[in-house]
């Protein structure tokens, strides 16, 4: 079930939150309506994988307390054998097929493995990761496998994060208490997310994807002309950043509308003035989970002197690797994680004298990334910087860029307006003025806006559903 | 404060909406929704799968307002201009006409295969006596006569086509290219196509029927219809259905963006006798039995049609799409029996030629969703006749599903697959 389907906003979620108010008196009935709730929800979109998953949450509950129990090497070993198995999985159903295919050449065969990847897999086995790390580490308590369900199995996480540390989101699966105040935020971020999701990031997928399936057919009489293949990259930019950070307002919003608050998990990225910066505002679920699972892993048994930039480099290649199973996730993770070494390296932000530059820098090595990201492979991926730089026998003008950009503009601006701090920034200074005739003014025409906004989603929603046929 | 109350008052209408949307929802699909989860197995994973994928299906179709909420999207579409639709699904021509469109429409390397395969098919009809027949339908598209405004990536599938017909030619395959038909002065361009639909207006698939139907008489040298009063002008009620034609392209954009066009039908003045057997996806048989207006034309259609039309006018004629369907002319038994493997643009075209056939026997060319091996049901049975019929918009391989092996063992006999497909070597774990 998608977050963004009919069957999920007019059904699920309302009936969802009527059960789950009503069961408001005791916060056990609660976790027990919601646990049901995402049990529900993950055997919607994959019904034969929901014993994984339920193997999974009592697995991690078994080993937790095993952990607890145990001390010193046992304790070690325990820890051990609760992440392989989980990684084990996770390997086996995810990342096995482009294993072989990359080993596939140098044994001079081509290997093929194809299995059924598990829905939400990759979420649901680190958070299991990350809760048994935080039990052995005793950042965390032991809790009943009704918890550990939620916080594996929490439904709006499991497509595309953010991901969360158990440690942080612990004291909220024992007692939360829901005000208006976060029923209230919820819904307009719930509905913003929405909009990101169906009316930015669509719109930018399918203008994306033309172009860069154009730009696959091959090089001379159909390469992609500069100013199309810099608009494919550009518009690509966009839908990511949309997608995720629309996936990301929608969970967050469904978890303030049941009690719970999450950390944010972007912070405009777009506005940053170095690569090093962007990784401080991309995703920040992921880079904190990193951060406090591999990097620490590294550091604990990295010895004395040894340097430590091939960890980072590996680190960024691992996040790259979250997001896709092929090896150019794996190469935009280096690519990345070698531009901040390389920043870090050189003191970049001293030597770029004005900030407008460093934004300039910032947005054309992501875009740069981006093509790694996006294309199918190593191939795809050359053509398309060769066609970026006009070295693909390529011409400068297209006639489908601009007709792109006369049939989208309306998308092109709110795009880069809500990518930016503008619409944040405008939001603040409101909110610090509240007497002043904007705010006021807003009070009236906010709730007005967003009931046009959730309208229009519907609509993008009902035509991108519907299917007339002969 | 102020920053949070107009939150609360929003969040207080989106309950408010949710609930309403719920309830009204609920109320309208309940009925259906029980009924699927009523007739699933619990036991099968498949059957919970299917049941996930009906439930839906109905949650979104029978989405309360779903009409208006495209139109709302059709009518923004139209205020600011837009000559595409939906990322490129659709691009509107200076007349107004919806096309398909494609980013890329380049040279098939596979036609060589297609033209072989069909080849093995004429060849196996022929030794039963029967004759094969290979026919494209006309482009909406037409060089010199469409004109987009820049940079619109119109479907213009003309060169594919010529290819095919070329190679088709080549390899003595009977073809007929409606496209050096149409448009012609007697029913020329808006006349020949509708600006909300992919396929041709019923009066073009009428003089199809009468070309493949001559086709048909001098092949075989018999008269099908030597009176004309099966085929004939003068067999049919012309009559006009203004502002009732909304094509499937049309349904899929909204009436506000595209507008709504005249449907002119022809309904036969002799209703005849006839069954109609088609066989639903559950593998169940439907038979009808009666005239012409009980089993293959549903008359009543174009006036039950409404101000925003839900369905095409189109569904006029041979309602449905049956992976396997059978009209038998049951006042003449011992007529013509005529295989085909069709799609839309057929479905007038069938009914059209059914008073003067025997038997139409088609299944649909998209072979991907058939049950049969088309090749098994070919040499098993005696047709006078096997036509394939397939959309100039969807020339691909799974339309071509039949005869693949014989076709590669052929090709390599005459040194034509290349070295590097024989080569391929891999392991499949």
């Amino acid at each position: 079930m998608q977050l963004t389907s009919i069957p999920f906003l007019i059904y699920f979620l309302p009936i969802l939150l009527i059960i789950y108010y009503a069961a408001s008196f005791s916060a056990m009935a609660q976790n027990g309506v919601l646990f049901v709730f995402c049990l529900l929800f993950y055997s919607w979109g994959d019904p034969q994988s929901i014993m994984l998953l339920v193997a999974c949450i009592l697995l991690s509950s078994v080993a937790s307390y095993l952990i607890k129990r145990m001390e010193g090497q046992m304790k070690k070993i325990m820890l051990y054998i609760g992440v392989g198995v989980n990684l084990f999985i996770l390997f086996a159903t995810r990342y096995m097929g482009t294993f072989l295919e990359m080993l596939g050449p140098s044994l001079g065969v081509e290997l093929h493995y194809s299995v059924h990847e598990p829905m939400g897999m990759l979420v649901y086995i680190l958070h299991a990761i990350s809760y048994l790390v935080d039990v052995y580490r005793g950042k965390a308590e032991v809790d009943s496998p009704f918890n550990v369900g939620i916080y594996i199995a929490f439904f709006p996480f499991l497509s595309h994060g953010p991901l969360i540390c158990y440690r942080d989101i612990q004291p909220q699966l024992r007692s939360r208490k829901i005000d208006y105040r976060l029923l209230a935020l919820g819904a307009c971020r719930l509905i913003v997310g929405l909009a990101k999701l169906v009316i930015l990031s669509d719109q930018f997928s399918g203008v994306a994807t033309n172009i860069f399936n154009l730009a696959t057919i091959d090089s001379g009489e159909y390469s992609v002309p500069i100013l199309l293949s810099w608009l494919g990259v550009g518009t690509f930019t966009l839908q990511v950043y949309f997608e995720f950070s629309g996936y990301a307002d929608m969970a967050i919003g469904v978890a303030m509308l049941l009690g719970y608050r999450i950390n944010e998990n972007f912070n405009v990225p777009y506005s940053a003035t170095s690569i090093r910066e962007f990784w401080r505002r991309w995703e920040i679920g992921l880079v904190q989970w990193s951060q406090r699972y591999i990097n620490s892993l590294f550091s604990e048994t990295r010895s004395e002197g040894e340097d430590a930039s091939v960890f980072q480099i590996f680190t960024f290649a691992l996040m790259g690797f979250w997001h896709g199973t092929s090896y150019t996730f794996l190469l935009w993770g280096v690519f990345n994680g070698i531009i901040v070494l390389a920043e870090s390296i050189v003191d970049y932000p001293a030597k770029i004298p004005t900030k407008f530059l460093k934004h300039v820098y910032t947005m054309f090595l992501v875009c740069l990334g981006m093509v790694m990201f996006r294309a199918g492979d190593i191939y795809q991926a050359s053509r398309y910087y060769l066609d970026l730089f006009g070295l693909n026998n390529n011409g400068f003008f297209s006639d489908i860029a601009l007709r792109m950009i006369r049939e989208n503009w309306i998308y092109y601006i709110a795009g880069i307006l809500f990518c930016t701090p503008i619409a944040r920034n405008l939001n603040g200074r409101m909110f610090k003025d509240q007497n002043g005739l904007l705010n006021q003014v807003m009070t009236i025409v906010y709730p007005i806006c967003m009931c046009l906004l959730l309208g229009i989603c519907l609509c993008f929603i009902v035509v991108g559903n519907y299917f007339p046929t002969l | 404060m102020k920053y949070i109350l107009r939150k609360v008052v929003f969040s207080i209408i989106l309950f408010g909406i949710l609930l309403l949307l719920l309830v009204q929802n609920a109320g309208t699909n309940g009925g259906r929704m029980i009924q699927i989860v009523r007739g699933t197995r619990l036991s099968s994973v498949e059957s919970i799968k299917t049941a996930i994928t009906s439930l839906e299906e109905a949650m979104n179709e029978g989405f309360t307002g779903r009409i208006n909420f495209i139109e709302l999207y059709s009518k923004a579409a139209r205020i600011f201009g837009k000559k595409e639709f939906s990322d490129f699904l659709y691009v509107r021509d200076e007349k107004g006409f919806l096309h398909n469109t494609s980013f890329y429409s380049g040279y098939d390397p596979k036609i060589l295969d297609y033209a072989i395969r069909l080849k093995i098919m004429q060849e196996k009809v022929e030794e039963k006596g029967g004759k094969l027949l290979f026919i494209i339908p006309p482009t909406k598209y037409r060089v010199g006569e469409t004109v987009v405004d820049y940079g619109l990536p119109a479907a213009n599938p003309e060169n594919k086509i010529s290819e095919l017909m070329n190679i088709f030619t080549d390899y003595d395959i009977s073809v007929i290219d409606f496209n050096q038909y149409f448009p012609n002065q007697s029913l020329p361009y808006d006349q020949c196509f509708y600006r909300t639909e992919r396929y041709w207006t019923i009066p073009a698939a009428w003089m199809a029927a009468r070309e493949i139907s001559h086709w048909m008489e001098v092949s075989k040298g018999v008269r099908l219809d030597p009176d004309g009063s099966k085929l004939g002008p003068s067999a049919f009620d012309w009559v006009t259905y203004p502002g009732k034609m909304l094509g499937s392209q049309g349904l899929k954009t909204g009436k506000n963006y595209i507008g709504t066009e005249d449907f002119t039908a022809l309904w036969p003045k002799d209703p005849g006798l006839y069954e109609y057997l088609s066989y639903l996806d559950n593998g169940e048989r439907n038979i009808v039995r009666g005239d012409i207006y009980e089993t293959l034309i549903n008359k009543s259609l174009p006036d039950t049609l409404g101000e925003y039309p839900d369905m095409s006018a189109y569904n006029t004629y041979l309602p449905g799409q049956y992976r396997h369907s059978i009209i038998t002319n049951r006042n003449n038994f011992e007529g013509l029996k005529v295989f085909m493997m069709r799609d839309s643009y057929f479905s007038p075209v069938s009914v059209f030629l059914a008073p003067v056939c025997g038997i139409i026997d088609s299944i649909w060319s998209d072979l991907e969703e058939t049950i049969y091996q088309v090749e098994n049901y070919i040499e098993n049975q005696e047709f006078d006749f096997v036509i394939m019929e397939i959309d100039p918009y969807n020339i691909s391989d799974d339309t071509f599903d039949f005869y693949r092996e014989e076709a590669e063992i052929r090709m390599d006999m005459l040194g034509l697959i290349k070295k590097e497909e024989k080569n391929d070597r891999s392991l499949v774990l």
